[in-house]
């Protein structure tokens, strides 16, 4: 046997990274504030994803993480999701207040169109809205048609503005997957910042578009979907685990500059009854730091401008 | 039946006993993995790249995480320790990020080889093609960083019937796709000679935390409890332990604690020697291959 021709071809191997999308920057040796405008070494934005699963969503080409499992008709799956909407979201909401803590909802347009209410008890505590797209079963993909995107973009971000009153800054990929034109396309629809990438603590600037459109950070191996839904660790380790992250980052904070942390979030994950009282925990130990200052995403975007600039 | 046919079946028990420098009963080695993946590889007949339709921002934007802010962090860890890399290097990373292979040669790390990229795979390479990635290796790192190139983790751990073979032709000392000793080992190459190291795969952070889903507290329980019983066995005769780490795993915020205390816990054992893939691959072919070829039945090495 033997490769196909080009198989050992590199055409993109030179300095730097090999794509577009961003630059390469090592986070360590840059030189950097060592505080964000309001005192703290750590920004640590929240963001809990509120999505409509339908019943009859495609199977492929992906599965988004925490899609329907079961084979037929699956009450199971449908309506456990519909649980975080109806019932544990409101248990967030509630420790956000007791912790004194706003927080980012990256929200599918579907979620705001069938329930305005929560949308606008979210609003009302001061919360940010921020577009996750359509519905679980519209996910971006691959090289799937540019017009489709751009119009289901559009379709989510329009859809959140009118029912939130909110001006919508961020984009949240559902199931976090990107087309090969998603991040052109958010960047073009005006959004201010994406938050698809889970690999820097701190924000950097994406190319594209007319305007800069920031990456802020994402916690993969930390959110709830990946660590408790799919790794089935265990949620004493969830909370170990969150905490100690927050508290590393401080101490690098102070001695080499800003970082940020994320804490991703799905309601009918972390909002069971039994889970809800870890993530009071980590809410209290967070907001009781005082080298971390605990805002919406957009509002750590503005701030980074400023610091950044 | 296909087998790798690389080894004769050796019993952990009888064989002539590997003494290490100073009296030491375990040799300890951390194996850096220190990877490039390309965002729009290549297709390869044997697998897919990704695990999503490119691009798979989910799973490039995790591995990503290594080159952009993990590294640092865990050299940092590493240089508190005393312990040095083996860097099980993509060398297309050379050309890529020179400022990481400059941190590694500042502290006096080993660079060996582990592909181009970690993309690239060998599994549709002919034996020539397989030559090639090889001399590619060689020179990028001899003109990176001075280093001959003396150890080999085939890209992804992507493996051919073929490979170990050409390794030893080429001149490569020891080889780490095999998994089936504690101890180095002498392998049968149709040409020339080539020694496995254990490369302790069960304690690679990423299947230990990626494919398997454990936690930090276990991974920290096992790596303890591993250097404990080799450390132990090493008094019958010595044994090594590896740490096959990925920065983008083992040096996230939530993590790299974990990773000092492992090290802290192994470093400060007496009986340890904290070692590098080539020095333990010169003290072994140096001091205990002959008696192990012979024990075995092999021939002498060329």
């Amino acid at each position: 046997m033997s490769a196909l021709p080009g198989y050992l071809d590199y055409p993109k191997r030179k300095p730097g990274l090999d794509h577009d999308r961003f630059a390469y920057r090592n986070l360590l040796r840059t030189d950097l504030p060592r505080a964000w405008p309001q005192g703290a070494g750590v920004a640590l934005s929240i963001s809990v994803y509120l999505e409509y699963f339908p019943m009859d969503m495609p199977r492929t080409p992906i599965l988004p993480p925490g899609g329907m499992q079961r084979p037929g008709t699956s009450f199971w799956d449908y309506t456990l999701r519909d649980y975080g909407n109806r019932v544990a979201v409101y248990r967030l909401l509630k420790e956000f207040d007791k912790a004194g803590v706003k927080a980012t909802f990256a929200v599918n347009s579907e979620v705001a169109e069938r329930y305005p209410g929560l949308i606008a008890e979210i609003t009302g505590q001061g919360h940010e809205i921020a577009a996750c797209g359509v519905d679980m079963g519209q996910l971006h993909y691959g090289a799937m048609d540019e017009d489709r995107e751009r119009a289901l973009i559009a379709q989510s971000r329009d859809t959140l503005a009118r029912v939130s009153g909110q001006t919508v800054a961020g984009w949240y990929s559902p199931g976090n997957t990107q087309s090969l034109n998603t991040q052109r396309l958010v960047a073009e629809a005006g959004f201010a910042y994406l938050s698809d990438w889970a690999n820097d603590d701190l924000a950097y600037p994406l190319a594209g578009g007319a305007g800069q459109l920031l990456s802020m950070p994402l916690n993969l191996e930390l959110s709830d979907r990946r660590f408790l839904f799919e790794q089935n660790q265990p949620l004493a380790e969830w909370e170990l685990r969150c905490i100690t992250g927050l508290h590393y980052l401080g101490r690098e904070a102070r001695a080499r500059g800003i970082r940020q942390a994320s804490l991703n979030l799905t309601p009918w994950i972390i909002g069971q009854p039994y889970r809800v009282a870890s993530l009071r925990r980590v809410l209290a130990a967070a907001a009781s730091d005082r080298n971390l200052w605990i805002a919406p995403a957009a509002e750590v975007a503005r701030a980074w401008t400023e610091v950044m600039a | 039946m296909r087998e790798p046919n690389h080894y004769p079946y050796a019993p952990w028990v009888g064989r002539p006993r590997i003494t290490w420098p100073d009296g030491n009963r375990l040799a300890f080695w951390v194996g850096v993995n220190i990877e490039f993946y390309e965002l729009a590889p290549p297709p390869s007949a044997t697998r897919s790249v990704w695990y999503q339709p490119e691009p798979d921002i989910t799973n490039y934007g995790h591995r990503d995480y290594g080159n952009r802010v993990a590294f640092e962090r865990l050299a940092d860890v590493m240089a508190d320790h005393g312990v040095r890399g083996s860097v099980s290097l993509n060398v297309a990373l050379c050309d890529h990020l020179p400022q990481i292979i400059e941190r590694c040669c500042e502290l006096d790390w080993e660079l060996f080889s582990h592909g181009v990229y970690n993309t690239r795979y060998l599994y549709e390479l002919d034996e020539d093609e397989q030559r090639r990635v090889i001399a590619d290796c060689r020179e990028t790192i001899r003109k990176y960083s001075g280093q001959s190139l003396d150890g080999w983790l085939s890209p992804a751990v992507s493996n051919t019937e073929t490979t170990q073979h050409i390794l030893a032709e080429e001149g490569i000392k020891y080889t780490l796709d095999l998994m089936h000793d504690d101890q180095p080992t002498p392998l049968n190459v149709r040409k020339g000679r080539l020694i496995s190291l254990p490369y302790s795969i069960e304690l690679n952070d990423v299947p230990f935390f990626n494919f398997r889903g454990l936690s930090t507290s276990e991974y920290v329980a096992a790596c303890k409890a591993q250097c404990d019983q080799l450390l132990e066995e090493g008094d019958d005769s010595g044994t090594v332990m590896c740490l096959p780490l990925h920065p983008y795993v083992i040096a996230q915020p939530h993590r790299v604690e974990a990773f000092a205390e492992i090290l802290d816990y192994i470093a400060n054992k007496r009986g340890v020697w904290l070692a590098t893939g080539r020095e333990i691959a010169d003290w072994y072919i140096a001091h205990h291959e002959a008696d192990m070829r012979q024990w075995l039945g092999m021939e002498a090495a060329a």
